[in-house]
């Protein structure tokens, strides 16, 4: 055994990238983060989906949302701002014409969690009573963290007694696992995981993005329409690694990182400080191939090191 | 779409900061439709991190010549200026060809292009392929003034179009002296049935979608916006949906609010002139 405690390199093929998250298993750990592939066909032009081990679609609300007027994106240092806004289909167009290709997804062995977003506690439930019985879907992942929408939204990621309600009466809605992505945009993000966990989450997803700001000198206007925005990319993944160790140590659910995930070492970094699996978002814009090589690359690491099975490495970090 | 690499095989300065890149790559070629673009990654590569800029940058692809791709472009920030410092030999990520195309001229149409500045490209691989059709056309290429001529190579590089191109110079220093609409409607023949496409500043395009409404003309624009991804998955570069605004009560009520907001980058970036809100809002410069 190696000084830092690695055994003897084995064959990449025996190395076995499957895992459990909250009452399923996953093929591998390596999820695409929503908002940042669309509703999956988008992005199958350019990749292969059945690399995936998991896809989280575009957030959900109950009737179709416009999302905020442009510019919505503006590039900062190794990431971005956008304010998007969660434009999205609604519900109904969802079920009617999203849901047959993440059918097929998920017969590919690709396990489908469905972001949903609302403005009010009613709406969430809504969004989740209208996904039960829908069969092409394994879980659902709440968005209470979005900076980028006038209402809703950020209270219930900022406030643990919000936080707590929206959980509880999504899980009363839905007869799947319910996620909960958590803002980074609190001073304890901690508690906020605890009380998710205590109102029935089975997961949480640690980070979404953090709130900034980018301006335009000359004009002394923010780049963004709406001012602020989310920021994204390689540029906050301390902060996301920091958050993933925390919440993974106050909680007992399992919880699934992102932030900045670039390559296979961004991925397994987050395993080691407590993530049972982990969602790639901002890289998909600059290279929509990157899932499949982080996969690849955590494949090759592990053998490298010895590493038979990847869930070992979860929570593995020495102080 | 190709998720590629391609080789860069000349980048020549024009003059005025604009510039042209010349690319190898068979398979872009190979799927190339006029209105066409790329996402070109302009950042050095850096292991285990991003490129710097991070983000890929978006242009028409000007001219396809067996596996070789043009396209034109002007320093305006980061990733243009590490562009122009990319040398023959080198490796470059593209994404492409990506978005739609221009609709063909239909029967006993002339095709009336229209390009102001760095908007030119389109129009030089729409005349190459009107060209290749045996199809009538016209083209009407504008500039701020004769120092930014280099936005006019592609049409420079087929002398024996002559006339069929008119340029123009908004200062006069060269060819007709005013903007392409005017050259335009100066010298049309109202009793010829036309078809415009245009490409340009907003400004421009602005004047061409009144131009053409006025005159009953189809038209067709092609519009930049602040582009993430190329592929309709960061959401970022949309532009207003004019007929969710204005659009007739049945228009209206085929839609959803999600319908007002239209990604550059699937649905277009080539529009209906009359379906699209023409303001900069998505640009800073």
């Amino acid at each position: 055994m190696s000084r830092n405690g690695w055994a003897a390199p084995i064959a990449p093929e025996d190395v076995d990238l499957s895992l459990q998250v909250a009452g399923f298993s996953m093929k591998n750990p390596v999820s695409l983060a929503s908002g940042t592939a669309g509703y999956g066909p988008e992005l199958s032009h350019a990749m292969d989906m059945s690399a995936l081990g998991g896809f989280v679609t575009k957030g959900i609300a109950v009737r179709p949302w416009e999302g905020n007027a442009p510019p919505r994106i503006a590039e900062t240092s190794a990431g971005m701002l956008n304010a998007i806004g969660l434009q999205n289909v609604g519900l109904d167009s969802f079920l009617e014409h999203k849901t047959p290709y993440l059918a097929e997804l998920r017969a590919k062995g690709v396990r489908v969690i469905v972001n949903v977003i609302g403005k009010t506690v009613d709406e969430y439930h809504a969004v989740a009573r209208g996904l039960r019985d829908c069969e092409a879907i394994d879980a659902l992942e709440l968005n209470i963290s979005c900076p980028n929408i006038k209402e809703g939204g950020i209270a219930f990621g900022t406030d643990c007694v919000a936080a707590g309600e929206v959980t509880a009466a999504t899980v009363d809605g839905s007869d799947k696992p319910v996620w909960v992505k958590l803002s980074p945009n609190v001073a304890d993000i901690a508690s906020m995981g605890v009380a998710c966990e205590e109102n029935g989450a089975a997961a949480l997803s640690v980070i979404n993005t953090l709130l900034g700001l980018s301006i335009d000198l000359e004009s002394r206007r923010p780049r963004l329409s709406i001012g602020k925005g989310g920021l994204s990319g390689p540029a906050i993944k301390p902060v996301a690694l920091r958050m993933v160790d925390e919440v993974s140590r106050a909680c007992t659910i399992p919880v699934v990182g992102m932030g900045g995930i670039w390559t296979s070492q961004d991925a397994l970094e987050f395993m080691v400080c407590g993530a049972s699996a982990v969602q790639i978002g901002t890289a998909n814009f600059v290279n929509p191939r990157t899932a499949e090589q982080v996969v690849e690359g955590m494949r090759t690491w592990c053998a490298e090191r010895g590493v038979a099975r990847i869930s070992d490495l979860v929570g593995t970090l020495r102080r | 779409m190709h998720e590629t690499v391609a080789t860069v095989v000349e980048n020549r300065d024009l003059g005025s900061g604009v510039w042209l890149l010349r690319l190898r790559n068979a398979d872009v070629c190979s799927a190339h439709r006029a209105g066409r673009f790329v996402m070109i990654g302009t950042g050095e590569e850096v292991a285990g991190g991003p490129p710097s800029p991070m983000l890929r940058r978006p242009f028409s692809i000007q001219r396809v010549e067996g596996d070789v791709f043009d396209v034109l472009y002007r320093l305006v920030g980061v990733g243009t200026s590490c562009m122009s410092s990319m040398k023959p030999g080198r490796s470059v990520e593209v994404l492409g060809p990506l978005g739609n195309a221009f609709t063909p001229p239909g029967h006993g149409e002339r095709a009336v292009l229209l390009g102001g500045g760095v908007g030119i490209p389109p129009m030089v691989a729409l005349a190459d392929q009107l060209s290749a059709g045996a199809d009538d056309w016209t083209a009407y290429l504008g500039v701020s003034g004769a120092a930014d001529a280099g936005c006019f190579v592609g049409f420079d590089e087929r002398p024996t179009w002559g006339d069929q191109v008119v340029r123009a110079t908004m200062d006069g220093s060269l060819g007709f002296h005013g903007n392409v609409v005017e050259a335009w409607l100066e010298s049309r023949d109202p009793s010829q049935k036309e078809r415009v496409y245009a490409c340009g500043p907003m400004v421009m395009l602005r004047a061409v979608a009144k131009a053409a409404a006025e005159l009953n003309i189809p038209a067709e624009v092609s519009v930049e916006t602040m582009m993430g991804c190329g592929i309709g998955i960061c959401m970022g570069c949309v532009i207003e949906n004019k007929k969710y605004i204005d659009g007739t009560t049945e228009e209206r009520a085929a839609m959803s609010p999600y319908d007002r907001w239209l990604m550059a980058c699937v649905k277009g970036p080539v529009f209906a002139a009359d379906g699209v809100v023409l303001d900069d809002g998505g640009l800073l410069h």
